[in-house]
């Protein structure tokens, strides 16, 4: 047995004690030194944990039913209409009862919220995945055979199971997206809602516009009106989700633009401090949370003056 | 970055490369025994020496750590032969779209897990499926099963070591499991 196989036994051997019953804290502080003996240990470990931890959505496969929920007190009042959806390849067609809850202190479904700058995955019983991304607060509930997300504020990534008998809906705002399997993101900030398709087909369904069908690479932008569609390239949309991972990809575009985007993950906020800044056209790969190294960047490869004031960062392009 | 956060970014950006690395590795290395070994060496080598926040593609350095690798061994093993230093592969240093879109959709992550529980010895596949799909503790898969909790143990460390094996290396499947899926639209590589 060579050196790296002997490892790998040693690896899976941990994973398997640390997935039985008996595990506790002299264990873990044994694990924690042995990967610390060396990053081959390190690695060889972390592969597999991530194996194991993905198999994790084979629970998608459990033959139980979606459980019927015990029946919610109605207390307040509802408005309700059918919507028709038209027969489409991707989408089957199914008379769905839409809900609209007015506004109302009872909010349904299992919250989930991340901080500024956080990052959280959450695994549905479903076999859905969600990322949600900085400062977003959502809701999930998958009773009575419905699969539904509200979400309040903030961005999530969807990554839904094909489920053709439950279709998946999204509730943001005045916008509803409803789809059967497929990714895509919402963003919500108030009443400005964007929903982006990567993959397989999506409903928009607006409270005054007529529905709109979502192809990949489609966005569609709402400010509590009618949305309107642009199409991104595959390249535009890979970076759009660079946030996925924790960093944000800019390709050309202003330092305002960046700056923006950064402070929605950091409490230190960047400021510009003149029109020149602001214009600067720039691109690269960052860490999201990172903006002291983007600041530093800034001062270091192009010149900027970055000048730190309390919870804010003024920069700016020096006048000659 | 801290070792949460390296840990996270191997997990997230290097590993799905596995496939790659396999390829690269297996062209430009005559002794298929080493493969693996050499695999870890490079992994271990990346999680170490990887700057991420000044990374223009993870995939170009994988490569390149690869590729120093087989030339140090090359030269440690006194290999006489040109194909160790010249030809070895051009790094193609295509798209990070490459990584971020090679994520797989739940369906097919889904598919490519059943796939990969499909090739397991009958009762190291049990003892998963028990784990995994009914949710059951080592205890309960061990009475439900007749056997000892340490050979459910044994069962599971077995287990991982097939299930990484099958899912990581074998990208290709997963990718014509992409191509297949009607709804998939995503464009890869050289769009």
């Amino acid at each position: 047995m060579s050196p790296a196989q002997r490892i790998e036994e040693q690896a899976a051997e941990w994973i398997a004690i640390r997935d039985g019953d008996q595990w506790n804290e002299r264990l873990q502080r044994q694990l924690d030194a042995w990967l610390a003996e060396s990053a081959l240990h390190r690695v060889t470990y972390l592969r597999l944990d991530s194996v194991w931890k993905r198999a994790d959505r084979l629970q998608a496969l459990h033959e139980a039913p979606v459980r019927p929920a015990v029946p919610r007190p109605r207390s307040r009042p509802w408005r309700a209409w059918l919507m028709q959806m038209q027969p489409r390849a991707a989408i089957a067609s199914v008379a769905v009862a839409a809900a609209v809850i007015t506004a109302s202190s009872w909010a349904p479904g299992d919250r989930q919220t991340t901080q500024l700058g956080e990052r959280k995955t959450i695994a549905l019983p479903d076999g859905s995945r969600l990322t949600l991304n900085t400062a977003t607060r959502m809701r999930t509930s998958m009773d009575g055979g419905h699969r539904r997300a509200w979400l309040d504020q903030g961005e999530a990534y969807f990554d839904v199971a094909h489920d053709p008998k439950h279709p998946f809906e999204v509730w943001a705002g005045p916008q509803r997206v409803v789809v059967l399997g497929t990714r895509f993101t919402v963003r919500r900030a108030g009443d400005r809602v964007q929903v982006a398709v990567l993959e397989g087909r999506v409903q928009v369904l607006s409270e005054t516009a007529a529905p709109l069908t979502l192809l990949p690479g489609q966005t569609a932008t709402a400010l509590g009106a009618a949305p309107t569609v642009t199409t991104q390239t595959p390249r535009q949309a890979a970076i759009a989700l660079g946030w996925l991972e924790g960093t944000l990809v800019f390709d050309r575009i202003s330092l305002a633009d960046a700056a923006a985007q950064f402070n929605r993950y950091n409490r230190k906020q960047l400021v510009m401090g003149n029109s020149k800044a602001a214009q600067l056209l720039i691109g690269g790969t960052f860490g999201a949370t990172n903006v002291d190294a983007f600041a530093r960047l800034l001062h270091s490869s192009f010149g900027l003056d970055v000048v730190e004031r309390g919870d804010t960062i003024v920069v700016r392009s020096p006048e000659n | 970055m801290t070792g949460k956060e390296r840990d996270a970014w191997f997990v997230d950006q290097v590993l799905p490369l596995e496939p790659v690395l396999e390829r690269f590795l297996r062209r430009n290395w005559r002794d298929a025994d080493e493969i693996a070994d050499l695999r870890q060496e490079v992994y271990a080598r990346v999680y170490e020496h990887a700057v991420p926040a000044r990374l223009e593609s993870v995939q170009a350095f994988v490569l390149t750590t690869a590729r120093h690798l087989l030339i140090d061994k090359a030269r440690r093993g006194k290999i006489v032969s040109i194909e160790a230093y010249a030809d070895l592969e051009a790094i193609d240093a295509v798209a990070d779209e490459i990584g971020l879109e090679r994520r797989l959709n739940a369906r097919s992550e889904l598919r490519l897990l059943q796939a990969a529980l499909a090739l397991l010895p009958p009762r190291c596949r049990q003892v998963v499926e028990l784990r995994k799909i009914e949710g059951l503790s080592q205890r309960e898969v061990a009475d439900q099963m007749g056997i000892t909790e340490d050979t459910v143990e044994r069962q599971v460390s077995k287990g991982v070591r097939a299930l990484a094996d099958a899912m990581l290396k074998t990208g290709a499947s997963a990718d014509s499991a992409l191509a297949d899926d009607r709804s998939s639209s995503v464009h890869r590589g050289n769009a």
